[in-house]
Protein backbone atom coordinates (compact mmCIF):
# COMPACT_ATOMS: atom_id res chain seq x y z
CA UNK A 1 0.00 0.00 0.00
CA UNK A 2 1.43 3.59 -0.94
CA UNK A 3 2.81 5.47 2.20
CA UNK A 4 0.59 8.40 3.30
CA UNK A 5 3.45 10.76 2.57
CA UNK A 6 3.62 9.56 -1.18
CA UNK A 7 -0.37 10.49 -1.49
CA UNK A 8 0.30 13.92 0.00
CA UNK A 9 3.38 14.68 -2.42
CA UNK A 10 1.20 13.14 -5.91
CA UNK A 11 -1.29 15.39 -4.55
CA UNK A 12 0.89 18.47 -4.19
CA UNK A 13 1.96 17.41 -7.73
CA UNK A 14 -0.94 17.28 -8.99
CA UNK A 15 -2.05 20.95 -7.85
CA UNK A 16 1.29 21.67 -9.24
CA UNK A 17 0.39 20.89 -12.60
CA UNK A 18 -3.07 22.50 -12.17
CA UNK A 19 -1.26 25.74 -11.77
CA UNK A 20 1.41 24.91 -14.50
CA UNK A 21 -1.89 24.10 -17.29
CA UNK A 22 -3.24 27.43 -16.05
CA UNK A 23 -0.46 29.17 -16.55
CA UNK A 24 -0.23 27.58 -20.27
CA UNK A 25 -3.92 27.47 -21.19
CA UNK A 26 -5.53 31.01 -18.91
CA UNK A 27 -8.61 30.44 -20.49
CA UNK A 28 -9.40 26.93 -19.40
CA UNK A 29 -10.23 27.74 -15.65
CA UNK A 30 -10.14 30.79 -13.85
CA UNK A 31 -7.07 31.51 -11.61
CA UNK A 32 -9.07 32.23 -8.92
CA UNK A 33 -10.88 28.78 -9.24
CA UNK A 34 -7.41 27.21 -9.42
CA UNK A 35 -6.13 29.15 -5.99
CA UNK A 36 -9.71 27.49 -4.55
CA UNK A 37 -9.12 24.31 -5.45
CA UNK A 38 -5.47 24.22 -4.46
CA UNK A 39 -5.49 25.78 -1.21
CA UNK A 40 -8.44 23.50 0.04
CA UNK A 41 -7.16 20.77 -1.32
CA UNK A 42 -3.79 21.35 0.86
CA UNK A 43 -5.32 22.65 3.93
CA UNK A 44 -7.69 19.94 4.15
CA UNK A 45 -4.49 17.76 3.56
CA UNK A 46 -2.40 19.34 6.36
CA UNK A 47 -4.97 19.65 8.53
CA UNK A 48 -6.16 16.03 8.70
CA UNK A 49 -1.97 15.17 8.91
CA UNK A 50 -1.89 17.39 12.28
CA UNK A 51 -4.78 15.35 12.91
CA UNK A 52 -3.25 11.79 13.06
CA UNK A 53 0.03 13.36 14.48
CA UNK A 54 -2.52 14.47 17.44
CA UNK A 55 -3.35 11.17 18.30
CA UNK A 56 -0.27 10.13 19.54
CA UNK A 57 -0.65 12.19 22.66
CA UNK A 58 -4.45 12.37 22.61
CA UNK A 59 -6.81 15.21 22.24
CA UNK A 60 -6.72 17.92 24.84
CA UNK A 61 -5.78 21.08 26.86
CA UNK A 62 -4.22 19.46 30.63
CA UNK A 63 -0.74 18.71 28.82
CA UNK A 64 1.29 20.89 27.07
CA UNK A 65 2.26 18.55 24.13
CA UNK A 66 -1.48 17.60 23.91
CA UNK A 67 -2.06 21.36 24.09
CA UNK A 68 0.40 21.73 21.06
CA UNK A 69 -1.12 19.32 18.64
CA UNK A 70 -4.83 20.15 19.61
CA UNK A 71 -3.97 23.95 18.79
CA UNK A 72 -2.12 22.84 15.64
CA UNK A 73 -5.01 21.44 14.46
CA UNK A 74 -7.57 24.16 15.67
CA UNK A 75 -4.91 26.60 13.72
CA UNK A 76 -5.28 24.67 10.44
CA UNK A 77 -8.78 23.81 10.86
CA UNK A 78 -8.93 28.06 10.74
CA UNK A 79 -7.03 28.36 7.93
CA UNK A 80 -9.25 25.91 6.19
CA UNK A 81 -12.56 27.73 8.00
CA UNK A 82 -10.92 30.97 6.08
CA UNK A 83 -10.38 29.69 3.11
CA UNK A 84 -13.56 27.98 2.14
CA UNK A 85 -15.98 30.88 2.61
CA UNK A 86 -13.12 32.90 0.52
CA UNK A 87 -13.05 30.01 -2.13
CA UNK A 88 -16.77 30.21 -2.23
CA UNK A 89 -16.94 33.65 -2.61
CA UNK A 90 -14.42 33.63 -5.69
CA UNK A 91 -15.82 31.51 -7.34
CA UNK A 92 -19.45 32.78 -7.09
CA UNK A 93 -18.44 36.25 -7.18
CA UNK A 94 -15.97 35.77 -9.68
CA UNK A 95 -13.82 38.49 -7.33
CA UNK A 96 -11.73 38.07 -4.19
CA UNK A 97 -12.82 39.13 -1.10
CA UNK A 98 -12.62 42.66 -0.19
CA UNK A 99 -8.68 43.06 1.82
CA UNK A 100 -8.88 42.99 4.86
CA UNK A 101 -11.88 41.19 6.28
CA UNK A 102 -13.98 38.63 8.52
CA UNK A 103 -11.91 36.24 6.40
CA UNK A 104 -8.46 37.49 7.42
CA UNK A 105 -9.50 37.77 11.08
CA UNK A 106 -9.66 34.31 11.04
CA UNK A 107 -7.18 33.25 9.42
CA UNK A 108 -4.58 35.71 12.18
CA UNK A 109 -6.53 34.00 14.99
CA UNK A 110 -5.31 30.81 12.98
CA UNK A 111 -2.10 32.25 12.91
CA UNK A 112 -2.36 32.83 16.80
CA UNK A 113 -3.56 29.27 17.84
CA UNK A 114 -0.38 28.00 15.23
CA UNK A 115 1.88 29.89 17.55
CA UNK A 116 0.25 28.69 20.78
CA UNK A 117 0.66 24.99 19.59
CA UNK A 118 4.12 25.90 18.25
CA UNK A 119 5.15 27.31 22.35
CA UNK A 120 3.07 24.98 24.25
CA UNK A 121 5.72 22.10 22.10
CA UNK A 122 8.72 24.08 22.96
CA UNK A 123 8.12 24.62 26.17
CA UNK A 124 7.55 21.04 27.08
CA UNK A 125 10.79 20.52 26.08
CA UNK A 126 11.91 23.48 28.14
CA UNK A 127 12.68 21.06 31.13
CA UNK A 128 15.37 19.31 28.93
CA UNK A 129 16.96 22.90 28.16
CA UNK A 130 17.60 22.44 32.21
CA UNK A 131 20.04 19.92 32.02
CA UNK A 132 22.48 22.10 29.28
CA UNK A 133 25.49 24.46 29.97
CA UNK A 134 24.74 27.76 31.05
CA UNK A 135 26.04 29.29 27.91
CA UNK A 136 24.36 26.79 25.88
CA UNK A 137 21.12 27.59 27.84
CA UNK A 138 21.25 31.07 27.31
CA UNK A 139 22.00 30.49 23.26
CA UNK A 140 19.11 28.39 22.94
CA UNK A 141 16.50 31.10 24.87
CA UNK A 142 18.15 33.95 22.34
CA UNK A 143 17.93 32.40 19.07
CA UNK A 144 14.26 32.64 18.23
CA UNK A 145 14.60 36.11 19.49
CA UNK A 146 17.44 36.90 16.91
CA UNK A 147 15.92 34.65 14.49
CA UNK A 148 12.73 36.81 14.76
CA UNK A 149 14.21 40.16 14.59
CA UNK A 150 16.64 38.92 11.52
CA UNK A 151 13.78 37.59 9.37
CA UNK A 152 11.47 40.76 10.39
CA UNK A 153 13.95 43.22 9.33
CA UNK A 154 15.16 41.60 6.33
CA UNK A 155 11.28 40.69 5.49
CA UNK A 156 10.30 44.92 6.13
CA UNK A 157 13.97 45.94 4.61
CA UNK A 158 12.67 44.08 0.86
CA UNK A 159 9.06 44.35 1.36
CA UNK A 160 7.86 47.52 3.19
CA UNK A 161 3.83 47.13 3.75
CA UNK A 162 4.36 50.73 5.33
CA UNK A 163 4.27 52.01 1.87
CA UNK A 164 0.57 51.98 1.93
CA UNK A 165 -0.13 53.15 5.23
CA UNK A 166 -1.15 56.74 3.97
CA UNK A 167 -3.03 55.46 1.52
CA UNK A 168 -4.86 52.66 3.42
CA UNK A 169 -3.94 52.30 6.77
CA UNK A 170 -5.85 49.29 7.57
CA UNK A 171 -4.28 47.11 4.55
CA UNK A 172 -0.54 48.43 5.42
CA UNK A 173 -1.23 47.19 9.59
CA UNK A 174 -2.54 43.51 8.23
CA UNK A 175 -0.03 43.45 6.06
CA UNK A 176 2.47 44.03 9.17
CA UNK A 177 0.83 41.64 11.11
CA UNK A 178 1.14 38.86 8.73
CA UNK A 179 4.76 39.72 8.74
CA UNK A 180 5.37 39.63 12.10
CA UNK A 181 3.59 36.19 12.84
CA UNK A 182 4.85 34.93 10.15
CA UNK A 183 8.13 35.30 11.74
CA UNK A 184 7.18 34.36 15.53
CA UNK A 185 6.41 31.33 13.48
CA UNK A 186 9.58 30.76 11.73
CA UNK A 187 11.57 31.42 15.01
CA UNK A 188 9.85 28.94 17.02
CA UNK A 189 9.74 26.00 13.94
CA UNK A 190 13.86 27.03 13.50
CA UNK A 191 14.87 26.86 17.46
CA UNK A 192 12.93 23.63 17.75
CA UNK A 193 14.95 22.52 14.62
CA UNK A 194 18.42 23.16 16.35
CA UNK A 195 17.10 21.57 19.51
CA UNK A 196 16.81 18.10 17.54
CA UNK A 197 18.61 18.38 15.03
CA UNK A 198 20.16 14.75 13.64
CA UNK A 199 17.07 12.80 15.38
CA UNK A 200 13.63 11.59 13.90
CA UNK A 201 11.97 15.07 15.66
CA UNK A 202 14.94 17.26 14.15
CA UNK A 203 13.70 15.95 10.75
CA UNK A 204 10.04 16.59 11.61
CA UNK A 205 10.50 20.11 12.46
CA UNK A 206 13.32 20.89 9.26
CA UNK A 207 9.96 19.75 7.37
CA UNK A 208 7.95 22.18 9.30
CA UNK A 209 10.40 24.62 9.45
CA UNK A 210 10.66 24.84 5.71
CA UNK A 211 7.23 25.01 5.27
CA UNK A 212 7.07 28.00 7.42
CA UNK A 213 9.48 29.63 5.55
CA UNK A 214 7.94 28.64 2.38
CA UNK A 215 4.91 30.36 3.75
CA UNK A 216 6.35 33.12 4.58
CA UNK A 217 7.88 33.96 1.11
CA UNK A 218 4.37 33.56 -0.43
CA UNK A 219 3.12 35.86 1.91
CA UNK A 220 5.71 38.66 1.08
CA UNK A 221 5.87 37.70 -2.61
CA UNK A 222 2.22 38.53 -2.82
CA UNK A 223 2.31 41.64 -0.50
CA UNK A 224 4.80 42.84 -2.77
CA UNK A 225 2.81 41.64 -5.79
CA UNK A 226 -0.57 43.46 -4.79
CA UNK A 227 1.70 46.46 -4.33
CA UNK A 228 3.31 46.36 -7.59
CA UNK A 229 -0.11 44.98 -9.11
CA UNK A 230 1.19 42.07 -10.44
CA UNK A 231 -0.32 39.24 -8.05
CA UNK A 232 -3.32 37.60 -8.23
CA UNK A 233 -5.30 35.01 -7.26
CA UNK A 234 -4.17 31.81 -8.83
CA UNK A 235 -1.04 33.41 -9.54
CA UNK A 236 1.57 30.33 -9.90
CA UNK A 237 3.57 31.81 -7.45
CA UNK A 238 1.27 30.11 -4.65
CA UNK A 239 2.95 27.16 -5.54
CA UNK A 240 5.03 28.26 -2.68
CA UNK A 241 2.32 28.07 -0.60
CA UNK A 242 1.18 24.56 -1.56
CA UNK A 243 4.53 23.20 -1.19
CA UNK A 244 4.74 24.99 2.12
CA UNK A 245 1.64 23.49 3.88
CA UNK A 246 3.11 19.78 1.84
CA UNK A 247 6.16 20.32 3.94
CA UNK A 248 4.48 21.03 7.32
CA UNK A 249 1.96 17.78 6.08
CA UNK A 250 5.05 15.43 5.72
CA UNK A 251 6.64 16.62 9.16
CA UNK A 252 2.82 15.93 10.81
CA UNK A 253 3.21 12.69 8.97
CA UNK A 254 6.31 11.22 10.19
CA UNK A 255 6.05 12.40 13.66
CA UNK A 256 2.71 10.23 13.29
CA UNK A 257 4.06 7.04 11.79
CA UNK A 258 7.23 7.15 14.10
CA UNK A 259 4.99 7.48 17.21
CA UNK A 260 2.16 5.54 15.93
CA UNK A 261 1.96 1.55 15.46
CA UNK A 262 1.42 0.96 11.59
CA UNK A 263 -1.87 -1.12 11.07
CA UNK A 264 -0.08 -4.49 10.79
CA UNK A 265 2.28 -3.64 13.87
CA UNK A 266 -0.96 -2.87 15.86
CA UNK A 267 -1.89 -6.29 15.14
CA UNK A 268 1.32 -8.19 16.01
CA UNK A 269 2.11 -5.64 18.94
CA UNK A 270 -1.25 -5.74 20.53
CA UNK A 271 -1.43 -10.19 20.31
CA UNK A 272 2.25 -10.08 21.77
CA UNK A 273 2.77 -6.84 24.27
CA UNK A 274 0.41 -4.45 24.69
CA UNK A 275 -0.69 -5.58 27.58
CA UNK A 276 3.19 -5.22 28.84
CA UNK A 277 3.90 -2.31 27.75
CA UNK A 278 0.70 -0.71 29.12
CA UNK A 279 1.57 2.97 30.42
CA UNK A 280 4.25 2.40 32.74
CA UNK B 1 16.38 1.08 39.81
CA UNK B 2 17.94 2.29 36.12
CA UNK B 3 14.45 1.25 35.20
CA UNK B 4 12.88 3.62 37.68
CA UNK B 5 15.28 6.39 36.40
CA UNK B 6 14.47 5.99 32.94
CA UNK B 7 10.85 5.84 33.55
CA UNK B 8 11.28 9.18 35.97
CA UNK B 9 13.81 10.66 33.26
CA UNK B 10 11.29 9.99 30.39
CA UNK B 11 7.82 11.06 32.34
CA UNK B 12 9.43 14.65 32.45
CA UNK B 13 8.24 15.03 28.60
CA UNK B 14 4.60 13.56 29.70
CA UNK B 15 2.84 10.00 30.07
CA UNK B 16 1.69 9.86 26.76
CA UNK B 17 5.23 10.38 24.89
CA UNK B 18 7.29 8.65 27.30
CA UNK B 19 4.28 5.85 26.07
CA UNK B 20 4.88 6.57 22.50
CA UNK B 21 8.79 6.56 23.30
CA UNK B 22 8.32 2.92 24.90
CA UNK B 23 6.32 1.85 22.11
CA UNK B 24 8.93 3.20 19.39
CA UNK B 25 12.01 1.06 21.08
CA UNK B 26 9.85 -2.13 21.06
CA UNK B 27 7.99 -1.50 17.42
CA UNK B 28 11.02 -0.10 15.68
CA UNK B 29 14.17 -0.66 17.03
CA UNK B 30 13.13 -4.47 19.08
CA UNK B 31 14.05 -2.92 22.42
CA UNK B 32 11.95 -3.69 25.47
CA UNK B 33 11.68 -1.38 28.25
CA UNK B 34 12.79 -4.45 30.57
CA UNK B 35 15.97 -5.22 28.33
CA UNK B 36 17.20 -1.41 28.76
CA UNK B 37 19.61 -1.80 31.37
CA UNK B 38 21.67 -4.89 28.95
CA UNK B 39 21.33 -2.73 25.83
CA UNK B 40 22.53 0.87 27.61
CA UNK B 41 23.98 1.77 24.18
CA UNK B 42 20.76 0.75 21.81
CA UNK B 43 18.91 3.08 24.17
CA UNK B 44 21.36 5.91 23.84
CA UNK B 45 21.81 5.69 19.97
CA UNK B 46 17.49 5.20 19.90
CA UNK B 47 16.94 8.19 22.24
CA UNK B 48 19.54 10.32 19.97
CA UNK B 49 17.44 8.67 16.60
CA UNK B 50 14.63 10.42 17.79
CA UNK B 51 15.25 13.52 19.88
CA UNK B 52 18.85 14.43 18.13
CA UNK B 53 20.52 17.09 20.20
CA UNK B 54 18.28 17.20 22.66
CA UNK B 55 18.87 13.41 23.63
CA UNK B 56 21.98 14.43 25.52
CA UNK B 57 20.37 16.79 27.86
CA UNK B 58 17.13 13.45 28.57
CA UNK B 59 20.05 11.36 29.40
CA UNK B 60 21.53 13.71 31.92
CA UNK B 61 18.19 14.45 33.47
CA UNK B 62 17.71 10.31 33.81
CA UNK B 63 21.62 9.82 34.87
CA UNK B 64 20.75 13.00 37.81
CA UNK B 65 18.09 10.41 39.11
CA UNK B 66 19.77 7.35 38.50
CA UNK B 67 22.77 8.76 40.75
CA UNK B 68 19.93 10.23 43.57
CA UNK B 69 18.54 6.90 43.98
CA UNK B 70 21.53 5.35 44.60
CA UNK B 71 22.94 7.83 46.94
CA UNK B 72 25.75 9.21 44.58
CA UNK B 73 26.73 12.75 43.23
CA UNK B 74 26.56 13.04 39.69
CA UNK B 75 29.23 15.15 38.04
CA UNK B 76 29.39 15.15 34.71
CA UNK B 77 32.93 14.66 32.99
CA UNK B 78 33.70 15.26 28.73
CA UNK B 79 33.50 12.42 26.78
CA UNK B 80 31.74 9.88 28.76
CA UNK B 81 28.55 7.85 27.54
CA UNK B 82 25.53 7.09 28.39
CA UNK B 83 26.74 3.50 29.28
CA UNK B 84 30.05 4.87 30.80
CA UNK B 85 28.12 6.70 33.43
CA UNK B 86 25.34 3.93 34.73
CA UNK B 87 28.50 1.21 34.66
CA UNK B 88 30.68 4.43 36.85
CA UNK B 89 27.64 4.86 39.17
CA UNK B 90 26.75 0.44 39.12
CA UNK B 91 30.75 0.21 40.08
CA UNK B 92 30.22 3.19 43.10
CA UNK B 93 27.47 1.54 44.39
CA UNK B 94 29.22 -1.71 44.67
CA UNK B 95 31.86 0.16 46.07
CA UNK B 96 30.01 1.67 48.82
CA UNK B 97 27.76 -1.67 49.85
CA UNK B 98 31.11 -3.56 50.13
CA UNK B 99 32.17 -0.71 52.67
CA UNK B 100 28.95 -0.89 54.18
CA UNK B 101 28.89 -4.41 54.39
CA UNK B 102 32.50 -4.73 55.96
CA UNK B 103 31.76 -2.00 58.30
CA UNK B 104 28.97 -3.22 59.52
CA UNK B 105 28.60 -6.64 61.66
CA UNK B 106 25.33 -7.76 61.02
CA UNK B 107 24.13 -5.81 57.30
CA UNK B 108 20.84 -5.47 57.57
CA UNK B 109 20.49 -4.00 53.93
CA UNK B 110 21.66 -5.66 50.39
CA UNK B 111 20.37 -3.80 47.82
CA UNK B 112 23.10 -5.66 45.30
CA UNK B 113 19.89 -7.86 44.05
CA UNK B 114 17.92 -4.69 43.12
CA UNK B 115 20.59 -3.16 41.17
CA UNK B 116 20.45 -2.41 37.48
Amino acid sequence: MMSRSYWIVAVSAALTILYTINLAMPKAMPSEVVSAIAYITILSITTASFHQALKVSGWGFRDRLMRAFSMAVIGFALWFAAKLPHAIYTVIVGVEPPYPSQIDAIWVLGCIFLILGLWSYTSKFKILWREAAEPLKHLITLTPVAVFFTVTMISLAAVNPFKLINVDPLEASMDFTYTILDSILLSLAILNLLLFRRGILGRVWALISGGVALGMLLDLLSLQGFMETWYYWGHPVEILAIWGFTLAALGANLYAETFRPSKQETGNYASTSSRKIKRY
Amino acid sequence: MLLEAVDEGLLALGKELRHAIYRYLEVHKGLKREELPDRLEDFSEALEGIFGYCSQFLEKAILKRLYKQLGLEFKQGGGSSFKDYVDNARRAFERAMKNFESDTVTPHITRKDEMV
